[in-house]
């Protein structure tokens, strides 16, 4: 299952950093708001307690004057100017302090100040004319006629009149103080009020707004992550292809889409793992190599989702890889191929011959790494995977599969197929190793039936001639016997006894080279002399065989070897050539091939060898298969390789079917 | 000496405004005595400040004025200068008992005005002035 891309289409984190945002400027609206709203408030609260000393001199000039003008009036009804003089001049100091501090403080206004100063001016000349009507008052010791009167009204009226002047202006000086401490305060109530107003609704707002984006962030936070939990309680108990809903293209989206992709990985994984437990069973229950080809293909395959698989096997004989199983591919194919050797230049070849995998994902791949085995035809199919089959350092051979349209092999998947390959060459190898202690154990069994049959054959005879003679002795025919009779009995039984003693030895001889106790005790003889000791002693057997032995030897070779085991060697070649191809001469050739090399030959013309059996027939228990009617234990020729080898020569054979065949040993002069 | 001749000097319960006679003003409409009353104008062309002398309530004089200048009851008239007082800080002008007293104070302040009763000599230092018309 794939996931398509994931675009990340909104954001939880801007979300969350709009809200911090505003939550930031509802705090910085208020306190700007609050700041903004204190600044004119100080200017103007100065303002207002300004005004309001104004207020309060010019309330309390105003009150001052009021009471000259009674103290005044009172003076005419005879009060006596002295009093009148002292309250006037008490009351117009205390009067002056304060229309004098009054137009201290209004200073910044204008208007006021104008009729304070207006005020000042007409009180000066309402002093004047006071002075002057109390100078007249006290000059007139009793007012006795009407002129006196009228001279005092008329300076009282004039007073009077600057009087009504100074309160007028001080009552206008008051009137404009007090308008301008209520614009004073109006322009406070809105310098302060207004912007902390705006504030607290811009406040209210941005609260509002981060109450709500903040409930439905944390409603969508805690849905995803509940999500996200589920998800992760179904893959946590087995459930690998639950795929998490992604419910929003953000943060946590992006989150849920990985997650996802994650599981389809344990999932792929797991699916790759439990088919890899699968196969390794099945091979553990598959003996042979062919039980294991089938299993290779058909798993193989399967796990791989490949279209084609091809098993190639390595023939260590004819140095080819030899396609043992093949599926998937057409007959035009594979009928070429059966065998390829593995210098070719071929992906199955090469990843045999360097233990790599080879991987090629796509038609132009393979034309350019190829170019000589390419064909539109014979590439069917459009990638390739081919991976050796090796166990430890044994090359077995290699393993290929094909894939329908062009692949590109992921690490994971190029992994797997590693471990396939492993699993598959050890099951192979295991299977080999079967298939070779089956091929051993029918061997050994084959050998053991011969064995028996041909360590039999002496004896039989060998205890009929004695039976005979007991019966002869018991019959006291004993003396009677003429001596040749006996002499050929008791012969009889001798060779016999040879023959069994042989075949003892040479089983003897086996145990003690797989046992590694093949001891050698070289000595320097004479190889000639040697060769014509043994073609003497057993000219009995040759001639009964009707073999003729011509030997050609050069006399002067000399070596130091072990003698007993050469004559060994040339004993077993001589018996074989008159048991193989008899009532046919046999030739002896004894040759040196340069000053540290000697070369013996048998020649015989018996049937010869057959190319595939030239090594075989010097293994341990072999005998030409089918010639069922000659004797011998097949240890004969195996003994002599490893009497040779452990010379440090060799020994081999050169034939051809119909022409004989001729026996060769190399060896050196000097044993190794 | 300057002497003017009043259509309201027909009636011998009328009143003649009178100035300081160093003021070189004239005749007046009623409606710049109404100005000067009410202290809507406060300085005469030449610069001097208006002081204009009203009458005491019972005078025979001030009721003339009332009724053929200001056209308002007393009651009204104190009314509106209790407002005045509070609004504008202007008091009323001064009310003075006798003719005599309105001329004294005409004669003693350059830019006085006042009225008198009809038949009061115009003596020095003081002037009739015209009343024409409503403007």
């Amino acid at each position: 299952m794939e996931n398509s891309a994931f675009i990340q289409n909104s954001s939880i984190i801007r979300r969350l950093q709009v809200v911090m945002f505003a939550v930031s400027l509802f705090f910085l609206i208020g306190i700007l708001g609050y700041y903004i709203s204190n600044i004119p408030f100080l200017n103007t609260v100065q303002r207002i307690n300004e005004a309001n000393a104004v207020l309060n001199f010019t309330s309390q000039s105003i009150e001052l004057l009021n009471t000259s003008r009674r103290e005044l009036e009172g003076s005419l009804l005879g009060k006596g100017h002295q009093n009148v003089n002292i309250a006037f001049s008490e009351n117009q100091k205390v009067l002056q302090d304060r229309i004098n501090k009054a137009i201290n403080e209004s200073i910044n206004f204008k208007e006021t100040l104008g009729y304070l100063q207006s005020s000042e001016k007409s009180l000066g000349k309402y002093q004047k004319a006071v002075e002057l009507y109390l100078i007249h008052l006290k000059s007139y010791p009793r007012i006795k006629n009407k002129l006196m009167v009228d001279q005092l009204t008329n300076e009282l009226l004039v007073a009077n009149e600057f009087h009504s002047d100074t309160k007028e202006y001080l009552l206008k000086a008051q009137i404009s103080i007090k308008q301008i401490g209520d614009l004073a305060f109006g322009a406070v109530y809105s310098a302060r009020y207004k912007p902390l107003m705006i504030a607290g609704m811009l406040s209210l707002f941005f609260f509002t707004f981060v109450v709500t984006v903040g409930f439905s962030i944390t409603k969508l936070i805690r849905n995803s992550i509940d999500n996200l939990t589920l998800a992760t309680d179904m893959v946590a108990k087995g459930n690998l292809n639950y795929r998490a809903p992604i419910l929003n293209r953000d943060e946590i989206g992006n989150l849920t889409n990985a997650f996802n992709e994650m599981v389809i990985t344990l999932e792929t994984g797991r699916d790759k793992l439990s088919r890899l437990h699968l196969i390794t069973s099945e091979f553990s229950e598959a003996l042979l190599p062919d039980q294991v080809f089938s299993i290779i293909i058909r798993q193989g395959m399967y796990a791989l989702r490949a279209s084609g698989s091809m098993i190639g096997i390595i023939d260590e004989e004819t140095n080819q890889l030899e396609i043992k199983r093949h599926s998937g591919f057409s007959p035009d194919i594979t009928d070429h191929l059966k065998k390829i050797p593995i210098s070719l230049n071929a992906p199955m070849t090469n990843a045999f011959r360097y233990g790599e995998p080879i991987f090629i994902e796509s038609p132009d791949e393979f034309k350019n790494l190829y170019p000589r085995i390419f064909t539109q035809e014979n590439y069917s199919h459009r990638s390739l995977a081919v991976l050796p089959l090796a166990v430890a350092s044994v090359k077995l051979g290699s393993l290929l599969f094909s894939f329908e349209g062009d692949r590109k092999f992921t690490k994971e998947e190029r992994d797997f197929m590693m471990a396939l390959a492993r699993q598959c060459a050890q099951a192979l190898h295991r299977s080999q190793l079967f298939d070779d202690a089956k091929e051993a154990i029918e061997a050994r069994d084959e050998f053991l039936s011969i064995a028996s049959h041909e360590l039999k054959t002496p004896l039989t005879p060998l205890k009929l001639q004695l039976q005979g003679l007991v019966r002869i002795a018991k019959r006291n025919e004993l003396a009677t016997m003429p001596t040749d009779r006996l002499i050929t009995m008791f012969e009889s039984s001798n060779r016999q006894i040879t023959r069994l003693a042989n075949l003892i030895e040479d089983l003897l001889d086996v145990t003690r080279i797989t046992s590694g106790k093949l001891i050698l005790q070289p000595e320097e003889f004479n190889l000639a002399e040697m060769i014509d000791d043994v073609v003497a002693n057993y000219k009995y057997d040759l001639s009964k065989a009707n073999c003729t032995v011509l030997t050609r030897t050069d006399k002067t070779l000399s070596a130091h070897l072990d003698k007993l085991r050469i004559e060994q060697v040339l004993i077993n070649l001589l018996m074989n050539a008159a048991k193989y191809a008899p009532g046919r001469p046999v030739e002896i050739i004894l040759q040196r091939l340069d000053e540290n090399m000697g070369r013996l030959m048998v020649k015989d013309q018996g049937p010869g060898v057959a190319p595939e059996n030239k090594e075989r027939i010097f293994k341990c228990f072999e005998r030409v298969r089918g010639r069922d009617n000659i004797g011998g234990l097949g240890l004969g020729l195996y003994i002599s390789r490893q009497i040779a080898e452990a010379h440090g020569g060799k020994i081999y054979v050169e034939s051809e079917l119909g022409k004989g065949s001729t026996f060769i040993m190399d060896f050196p002069l000097k044993s190794a | 000496m300057l002497l003017c001749l009043s259509f309201f000097m027909a009636n011998a319960q009328s009143v003649v405004f009178i100035v300081n006679d160093k003021n070189p003003v004239t005749n007046l409409s009623k409606q710049q005595v109404l100005n000067f009353y009410f202290k809507k104008i406060r300085q005469w062309p030449d610069g001097n400040e208006v002081r204009f002398f009203d009458r005491s309530d019972e005078s025979q004089e001030r009721k003339i004025f009332l009724k053929d200048i200001l056209n308002k009851s007393s009651r009204d008239l104190e009314e509106f200068w209790i407002g005045q007082k509070l609004y504008t800080g202007n008091s009323a002008p001064s009310q003075l008992d006798t003719d005599r007293m309105v001329r004294n104070m005409v004669m003693r302040f350059p830019g006085a005005i006042g009225y008198v009763s009809a038949d009061f000599p115009i003596t020095e230092g003081i002037k009739k002035i015209e009343i024409t018309g409503n403007h």
